[in-house]
């Protein structure tokens, strides 16, 4: 944060040049992604305080909510087609083929995760540390609950069809994630900057190791950081922006190589593009990207 | 049988944050009820509920004007005990009758958003960071036997296109098409309108099912059945982003009878209280410590 506060705005263009963003840029950009895709939308600073008066006030930040995310990347993994997708991408921010980090015969993604880690301490997600406190609830929500007597046939209520062969791991049932998205200005990398919140299927928050697991393995423990949210008071996952500006300048090469020029106000269909390669089960609506 | 899909609500980590910052800072100890909005969108093909989001932004008073929201109360209780102790049955009577008494006096016809509301109960442990809640979004049960028929716009010769610009351009949450005119109408000239097949009430939809409408057309259902008591069926446009659908719905009424013994204009019986990822109707706990807790974000940032 103080790199940001001693970082005077950009104001000279030279995306192409360097893959940066002036506000002004990052501004227009988004409004064109507002315009072609309508599920992400423009908020403002949760406090008079957080307003960044080199943007708009109605401006501070992109968003858009509850994003779908059906498999983790651990799963997509298995699937070949899947796979081809991400081998499309190009640069160090390809998943690589260290195909050593899928265990298809263990199904323990907790345990491998321990492994990778520095502090082994922290305990699986799958038993938090206040599992304890989970039995004295105070509460005792079955008992809380209504009646289910009275009949409402009017509700709409899924059929439930059952998973296809092909489609389940050790007969698990699918666990429906939702994202939500935020592309913020970094003023210091002068480049858009992706924080993401995640809900599990019961929408609660997702703890940062179960984020992990919708980040392609070459990122999760690499460029995902958890900071401080510039717009909104909290803490949230992000992927560092420390390497964007050159990965933005190589797609823009790539995508002028193809005879073609990319307008500033493009930028961020290219980025959403080059996000999809960190988040690839992420299911948000990135079909304008811009094909290289 | 008509079907319309039910809201589920997606309370983020910025929501409780400024509960916890207004309850430290601003209520205190006031039960009384706060104003909240949600924003809903009209985007959603995926899943099979209606989104009602809320975050930082929804507990400012300041209702946003472009795009679709709902307004609602959040009915925060300072105990574990008061929150137990909450009539249910009592709390959805009262607002099912709010609704009921916008329908009877018209004046949902100047305001439609007087027809869907929500609220939610919760209670706060802010030592713990723990979190507990329920939300209803109040449908009424009227009028009976409801079945749909899903009909292309190209039948009631409506254009997806020229509906959604319009209401994009208006942001009215309801209006009307007529099909005579191949024009669009405010939601006031309903009065005056008595063919239900000349008119189209155009609803603007979060529901992402391409065969079932959103919860929010129930009480306007209700509101078109008790304005024209004549009327055994009416045709709705549900709008969204892409893909709006057509729905004749049709209906019995308990009119002729009922409205003799003055039962008409009782408050029938209303349908919403949120059901779990289990299909339980309970409310829903969730354990933010790890978001808030002091203790355990510097353990974390050791």
């Amino acid at each position: 944060q103080i790199g940001e506060t001693f970082t005077p705005v950009l104001r000279e263009s030279k995306f192409r040049e360097t893959g940066v963003l002036t506000p002004e840029e990052y501004v227009a950009a988004g409004d064109h992604l507002v315009h072609h895709c309508p599920t992400w939308k423009w908020a403002g600073a949760s406090d008079p305080s957080k307003i960044r008066t080199f943007l708009p006030i109605d401006k501070q930040f992109l968003i858009t909510r509850n994003v779908p995310c059906h498999k983790r990347c651990k799963q997509m993994e298995y699937d070949e087609k899947l796979e081809k997708i991400i081998n499309e991408e190009d640069g160090e921010y390809q998943t690589s083929d260290e195909t050593g980090w899928v265990d298809t015969h263990h199904y323990e993604k907790e345990h491998e995760k321990n492994e990778e880690k520095e502090q082994s301490t922290a305990p699986p997600p799958a038993a938090p540390e206040d599992s304890d406190d989970d039995d004295e609830e105070p509460l005792d929500l079955d008992e809380l609950g209504l009646d289910d007597d009275e009949e409402d046939p009017n509700r709409f209520v899924v059929e439930k069809k059952p998973l296809a062969a092909g489609n389940d791991n050790s007969g698990e049932v699918e666990k429906v994630r939702t994202y939500d998205l935020h592309i913020c200005y970094d003023k210091y990398y002068q480049v858009p900057r992706l924080f993401l919140m995640g809900y599990d299927e019961n929408r609660r928050p997702l703890t940062v190791e179960q984020t992990y697991e919708d980040f392609s393995a070459d990122h999760s423990n690499k460029t995902i950081t958890v900071e401080a949210h510039p717009s909104v008071d909290l803490t949230m996952p992000t992927v560092h922006p420390c390497k964007h500006a050159e990965m933005m300048k190589r797609l823009i090469n790539q995508y002028a190589e193809s005879g073609k020029v990319l307008g500033v106000h493009e930028y961020l269909f290219l980025f959403l593009k080059f996000v999809q390669a960190v988040i690839p089960t992420i299911e948000y609506d990135y079909t304008r990207a811009i094909k290289l | 049988m008509a079907t319309f899909v039910p809201f589920v609500t997606c309370l983020d980590t910025g929501f409780w944050n400024e509960v916890n910052k207004k309850k430290l800072n601003d209520w205190k100890l006031d039960e009384t009820p706060k104003c909240i909005s949600s924003q809903l969108s009209l985007h959603q093909t995926e899943g099979f509920k209606c989104h009602l989001s809320l975050s930082y932004d929804s507990l400012s008073s300041l209702e946003s004007t472009t795009g679709l929201s709902m307004s609602g109360t959040l009915l925060l209780y300072n105990t574990i005990e008061s929150f137990k102790m909450v009539d249910k049955s009592d709390l959805i009577r009262s607002e099912a009758e709010k609704i009921w008494e916008s329908i009877t006096t018209r004046k949902w016809l100047q305001n439609p958003r007087l027809l869907s509301q929500f609220f939610i109960i919760a209670f706060a442990d802010l030592k713990k960071f723990k979190y507990y809640y329920w939300t209803c979004v109040p449908a009424l049960v009227y009028p009976s036997e409801i079945k749909q028929e899903i009909t292309p716009l190209s039948s009631l010769g409506a254009d997806h296109k020229i509906l959604f610009d319009f209401y994009r351009k208006n942001n009215f949450p309801i209006f009307l098409y007529s099909k005579q005119s191949s024009k669009m109408l405010e939601l006031s000239e309903l009065e005056n309108n008595t063919n239900p097949d000349e008119i189209c009430v155009v609803v603007a939809d979060p529901s992402p099912v391409a065969y079932s409408a959103g919860w929010m057309v129930r009480n306007v259902l209700a509101a078109v059945a008790h304005l024209h008591p004549t009327w055994k069926h009416c045709h709705i446009i549900s709008l969204r982003s892409a893909d709006s659908i057509g729905i004749k719905y049709t209906w019995t009424l308990p009119s002729a009878e009922c409205s003799a013994d003055g039962a008409q204009n009782a408050v029938p019986k209303a349908v919403g209280w949120e059901r779990n990822a289990n299909d339980k109707l309970q409310p829903i706990s969730v354990d933010l410590s790890k978001e808030f807790d002091p203790k355990i974000l510097m353990e974390r940032s050791v």
